[in-house]
């Protein structure tokens, strides 16, 4: 009888673990964007001035918002990361023109400061960590989170090569289903290359974060002075629905 | 208190301040059994307050034209202090206008607060709230997102599919043979000046008219029959101050919800604020779909379920004949409704059927109108608007031959 209760035990055990190991699967891909992380935010920034900022544009942001919100001083911030043809007060722009962004890329680079609320912070961290080599494309490289995109990788020599490795099955379907399927379908993965990179797969991981951090606090940069601000302000009106409820019932008492 | 006497007095002399206080608030008698759905139109009130002011904030920083429209409510948005707030007061003002209104009408409904004698309250309503509609779209466009553009093109391009005076009758209300800075300019002046201006005259209507007629109550009974010797309704309390702080403390939780959405939830997971809409509009790049605001979704679930030509018509034109005529025959509604009772208390089971289905039906509507086409919603589309117009179009057959309850005599 004992026998029979452990089976059905270890039975429901492992009916429950399906659901949670591809739940933690599902969850690799996902991250909790943290206004309050400001050294994660540092980094991104530093990120995005060294690898971005040559094509994209944060053109709704200015840096001294930027030196003020993440707490950067902003003497040490005109020296390290205020460009030379800049001032603090200044938009964050690219100096990349339209016609030139057209003639190298084919496409004008996309603006970033909305970007995290446009796709998600998580779409961000995925696609910066979704690029793997490809012939066909213009810069060798395809993305699997947006296929066919325009951007070279620009963070290959920290994150390394990355190959496409598909079943045979998949192959045969060639260009019939979208890679991103495939994919989820794991009939294909993404794995190392031959030329590794600077960073450990942790360390890059980390990276992508920062950045997709960053970002969605660039698309949303009032969120933590809202949610302090919300706080108070729902006290105040807790407190007021309390008064005019006494309020309320101390003038239908005439009336019972 | 002495100062303040004077100053009324003084008022008083040469404004009749203190007989109109008396006839608005404190003589004016509501029956004393109107439950929680009776405080949806004073919060329409206080979100129409709220739409006024924080738009002409919004209006000193806004730029109407194609080229700056976008970046000025990113202005807005990051560089003017607490203009972030000022905005989301707006866009989720808007969105809560909505839902308060349609439990307003879900009132009007249930209690058929539409009935002889406030027939006119109702037309003067429904005006408000197809007024409301068009000053939403209006404003819709003003942010010059990649929705606001598309959403802007696809309803105007509705008046292109009316037969033969269409193509010029479009240009008519655009300015341009496509939605360009011509329409947004004209769109701003609209929604800033002449559709606000005509709200405030409806609602001063509304409101006088359902102050000469007095409320209706939840038991639809008709409390004027029974007075007492000086000639005040019995089962009413006087307004102010026993009604009024009724609705004080309901304003109090209405704004505890509010902003809550407002600090913590201002895009609310892409249906106040789409997501979609966070591109600047680009007139050569058409979005694979095009989603209306959640608020519209039932009518324009209703545009799109015409799929077939008739009589030679255009399944568009016809489509968008079904969609006014959604917003146009419930203004008929106190002609259609025959039944002897007001309330949903004491009418039969067909009506409450009846009513259960259209609510079902427009919430339907609202659920596939804001998902891309396919042969099912298309399908829930065509079955839900035809339990939306049966609701009314039916209405005169199955009022009248039903079998109502006595209604009391007196409120309980």
């Amino acid at each position: 009888m004992k026998l029979i209760w452990r089976q059905v035990i270890l039975a429901l055990c492992f009916l429950l673990s399906v659901p949670l190991a591809l739940a933690e699967t599902a969850a690799l891909d996902k991250i909790t964007p943290d206004a309050g992380d400001l050294a994660s935010l540092q980094r991104g920034f530093a990120l995005y001035s060294n690898y971005c900022s040559g094509c994209h544009q944060l053109q709704y942001v200015r840096y001294s918002r930027v030196a003020e919100d993440l707490t950067i001083p902003k003497s040490l911030f005109a020296e390290n990361l205020l460009p030379k043809y800049a001032r603090i007060g200044d938009q964050i722009t690219s100096t990349m023109t339209k016609s030139d962004a057209k003639a190298w890329f084919g496409v004008v680079p996309p603006d970033l400061s909305l970007a995290a609320s446009r796709h998600s912070p998580d779409w961000i961290y995925r696609y910066l960590q979704g690029f793997y080599q490809d012939k066909t494309r213009p810069f060798g490289v395809n993305n699997s989170v947006s296929p066919d995109s325009m951007m070279p990788n620009v963070l290959e020599h920290l994150q390394g090569e990355r190959q496409l490795r598909c079943e045979e099955a998949a192959n045969a379907f060639n260009g019939k289903y979208s890679i991103s399927t495939l994919l989820s379908d794991s009939k294909c993965g993404i794995v190392d290359g031959i030329k590794k990179g600077q960073l450990t797969d942790q360390e890059f991981k980390k990276v992508a974060y920062d950045i997709a951090n960053f970002l969605a606090y660039t698309s949303d940069p009032s969120r933590s002075d809202r949610e302090s601000l919300g706080l108070k302000v729902l006290l105040f009106i807790g407190l007021f629905v309390l008064f005019a409820y006494l309020l309320k019932r101390e003038f239908w008492r005439d009336l019972a | 208190m002495a100062v303040l006497r004077g100053v009324v007095d003084w008022l008083d002399e040469r404004f009749p301040i203190k007989s109109l206080y008396k006839k608005h608030f404190t003589e004016y008698h509501v029956p004393k059994n109107l439950n929680l759905m009776y405080v949806f139109g004073v919060l329409a009130l206080v979100l129409m307050a709220n739409q006024l002011l924080t738009g002409i904030w919004l209006a000193m920083s806004y730029e109407p034209s194609p080229e700056k429209a976008f970046a000025s409510i990113q202005y807005i948005m990051r560089d003017l202090p607490y203009g972030w707030l000022i905005r989301y007061l707006h866009t989720t003002g808007a969105s809560a206008l909505f839902i308060v209104l349609y439990f307003h009408v879900l009132r009007s409904l249930l209690y058929g607060s539409y009935q002889k004698p406030r027939e006119l309250v109702w037309l003067f309503g429904m005006t408000l709230y197809f007024v409301i509609m068009i000053e939403g779209f209006l404003g819709y466009l003003l942010p010059w997102g990649q929705m606001s553009y598309w959403g802007a093109q696809v309803i105007t391009s509705i008046f292109g599919s009316i037969p033969v005076v269409g193509t010029s009758l479009q240009e008519w209300v655009r300015g341009d043979y496509f939605v360009s800075g011509v329409t947004l300019k004209r769109f701003y002046a609209l929604h800033v000046i002449a559709f606000p201006l005509l709200l405030l005259l409806l609602v001063f209507l509304h409101l006088s008219t359902l102050r000469h007629v007095g409320s209706n109550n939840p038991a639809g009974i008709d409390i004027k029959k029974h007075r007492d010797q000086n000639g005040v309704p019995l089962d009413t309390i006087p307004f102010a101050p026993y009604f009024v702080s009724k609705e004080v403390l309901a304003i109090g939780v209405f704004l505890f919800l509010f902003c809550i959405v407002v600090f913590f939830f201002p895009t609310m997971g892409g249906y106040f604020l789409e997501k979609a809409n966070l591109e600047p509009a680009n007139r050569l790049q058409t979005p694979e779909h095009i989603a209306a605001l959640w608020y519209f979704t039932p009518f324009y679930a209703m545009l799109r379920a015409v799929t077939f030509s008739l009589f030679g018509l255009d399944a568009k034109f016809l489509g968008a004949l079904v969609m006014v005529s959604a917003v146009v025959v419930p203004f008929a509604l106190p002609w259609l409704d025959k039944s002897p009772v007001k309330s949903i208390r004491y009418k039969g089971r067909l009506s409450k059927l009846f009513l259960m289905l259209f609510c079902l039906s427009f919430v339907l509507l609202g659920v596939v109108g804001s998902l891309p086409v396919s042969a099912l919603s298309t399908g829930i589309a065509q079955l839900c608007s035809v339990l939306y117009f049966a609701y009314f179009l039916l209405m005169p057959w199955y009022s009248r031959y039903e079998t109502t309850l006595p209604v009391p005599e007196r409120v309980q």
